[in-house]
């Protein structure tokens, strides 16, 4: 059984499900794909990718990817998600939370030689409900995690929102623009592509280590039996739905293998 | 036109009341109620509250132009936590609510902010999402969001074309823009923002702006008349393109002394424009 945290009522997400649904909903770049199409029970689906509506974090991650893979793609929801459905790659954007069966749906997965993309949204959770990531994602994939970690704390930006003139427009400072910490993927090839503010470091081999943002590890890839588990603990997904040419370059290479 | 000022130029220290006074004295048809700055309207006033807002000011013989939020700079709807953004949400719903309230037919949003760390395509999505969002509501309470141009310090929706074309793809008639003729300065000419936007302009700000005058080279922002707007142009614009809603005169740079005086110029400057005696 899954060990539900003492702060991990699902409220907050709800919230957020409620709160960011209706945008999601009428979300109109790349419509296509947003249907489900699920192959026959039992058969080999291409691309899996799950949709895990208020457990997703940012649903924005989520219409990210289904912009990207162009509707070459089937949106499964977790309990369309089952082992006997085959797929050469799953991908979990920004997850939060996941249902232990769903947990062990991917594992089956992953023995039965589908690669897994697995990509936290935990940058935003509460501190109970990061520490229930934390454990789930021990548990069931035996991936270290630290807490959170703010790419942009301390930087100096031009917009580290402002102190306010007598009126309301916020005083500009000094133009003055730190560099921006990029992740930097070495797998499956060297890609750069925009943090989104906060990233959750990994613990993990030098061999697995697939993304950093400066020293910090923040992706990781490992054998899972037959098959490939990809860590992301910096989203994504926001990047393809801006548009980033390099986050859909890296995610074109990783789907295509 | 109609005149209106903030009640965010009420000096420090009045209470609402005696701004209302100074507002009807100076001239002004109008107030404009800024949602969580000022002392009287926060987001925790309730409904009751805001009714009573409503009778001081219809008592004073003015009426509501219109509800505007300065909150939406620390708490922006293009935010990529998911919880600000639910927050910066729940504000303009309250804009909304208070609006009907209060009587009025449009608010003020700050509609996204481009950041060193949140860049422009993200901020573009998220703020398109949420005025798809927020359009049915406006519509239920037909009261119409005005996204303010704030092209220097947003860094978003640059030029006039830019800014209309996110409006064709947000595409409700309760979502267009709130101009202010003051803030376009460096990027290019107020004029031709309202000859565009026309049919689409919810309200106007008023104020003038100093081109790369100020101290060090700063542009800032001054009392109608003295910077470098066009006016005559504007004025023009104005009636080229049949606008004969609120004018809003909001002036960033305050008087010292005597802080009344400023209500009374700048009624008087609102006055010369509308006559266009320029």
């Amino acid at each position: 059984m899954e060990a539900a945290g003492p702060g991990m009522n699902i409220s907050r997400r709800d919230f957020l499900g409620g709160a960011t649904g209706c945008a999601a909903t009428l979300w109109s770049f790349h419509p296509i794909g947003l249907a489900a199409r699920v192959a026959e029970p039992g058969g080999t689906l291409d691309r899996a990718l799950l949709d895990l509506n208020s457990r997703c974090v940012l649903p924005e991650s989520l219409q990210g990817y289904q912009a990207a893979l162009l509707g070459k793609h089937n949106l499964l929801s977790e309990t369309d998600l089952n082992s006997r459905r085959i797929c050469q790659i799953a991908i979990v954007p920004s997850f939060g939370s996941m249902a232990p069966a769903t947990a062990s749906a991917l594992t089956d997965l992953l023995e039965a030689g589908t690669h897994v993309l697995l990509e936290s949204g935990a940058g935003f959770l509460s501190p109970a409900e990061f520490t229930a990531h934390q454990r789930m994602l021990q548990r069931h994939f035996g991936i270290a995690v630290g807490p959170p970690v703010d790419l942009w704390q301390g930087n100096p930006a031009d917009d580290a929102l402002p102190e306010r003139h007598p009126g309301r427009h916020p005083n500009k400072k000094r133009d003055i623009h730190p560099s921006v910490p990029y992740v930097s993927y070495v797998w499956p090839r060297e890609t750069r592509v925009r943090d989104f503010s906060r990233a959750i470091p990994v613990s993990a081999s030098d061999g697995d280590v697939i993304g950093n943002v400066g020293a910090l590890p923040v992706a990781l890839k490992r054998r899972f039996g037959p098959g490939t588990l990809i860590f992301l603990g910096s989203p994504l997904g926001p990047a393809l739905r801006a548009g980033d040419p390099e986050a859909l370059s890296w995610l074109r290479l990783v789907t295509a293998l | 036109m109609k005149k209106s000022i903030g009640d965010n130029m009420i000096p420090k220290g009045w209470s609402f009341e005696r701004g209302l006074e100074l507002v009807k004295k100076s001239g002004y048809d109008g107030i404009e109620l800024w949602l969580g700055d000022v002392p009287w309207f926060q987001m925790n006033t309730n409904d009751a509250a805001v009714s009573e807002l409503r009778r001081k000011v219809e008592n004073a013989g003015l009426v509501v132009s219109n509800v505007s939020t300065g909150l939406h700079w620390e708490t922006p709807l293009s935010a990529r936590d998911p919880n600000v953004r639910a927050q910066a949400i729940r504000i303009v719903e309250r804009q909304l609510e208070t609006s009907q309230l209060l009587g009025c037919d449009a608010i003020l949003v700050v509609a996204g902010l481009v950041t060193a760390e949140v860049p422009y395509n993200e901020v573009y999505q998220r703020c398109l999402d949420a005025m798809k969002q927020l359009a049915p509501v406006a519509a239920k309470a037909k009261v119409k969001i005005g996204c303010e141009n704030c092209n220097s310090e947003q860094r978003f929706l640059l030029t006039p074309r830019e800014f209309w074309t996110f409006l064709n793809e947000v595409d409700s008639p309760f979502v267009g823009i709130h101009l202010d003729v003051g803030n376009i300065h460096d990027t290019g000419f107020a004029e031709q923002w309202i000859e565009m936007h026309g049919p689409r302009i919810t309200r106007i700000h008023l104020k003038d702006v100093m081109k790369k005058r100020g101290r060090c080279c700063d542009t800032v922002y001054t009392s109608l008349f003295i910077g470098d707007n066009n006016w005559p142009a504007i004025r023009a614009a104005i009636t080229k393109v049949g606008y004969d809603g609120w004018l809003i005169p909001e002036m960033e740079a305050r008087y010292r002394y005597a802080q009344d005086q400023q209500f009374y110029d700048t009624a008087a400057d609102v006055d010369r424009l509308i006559s266009g005696r320029l």
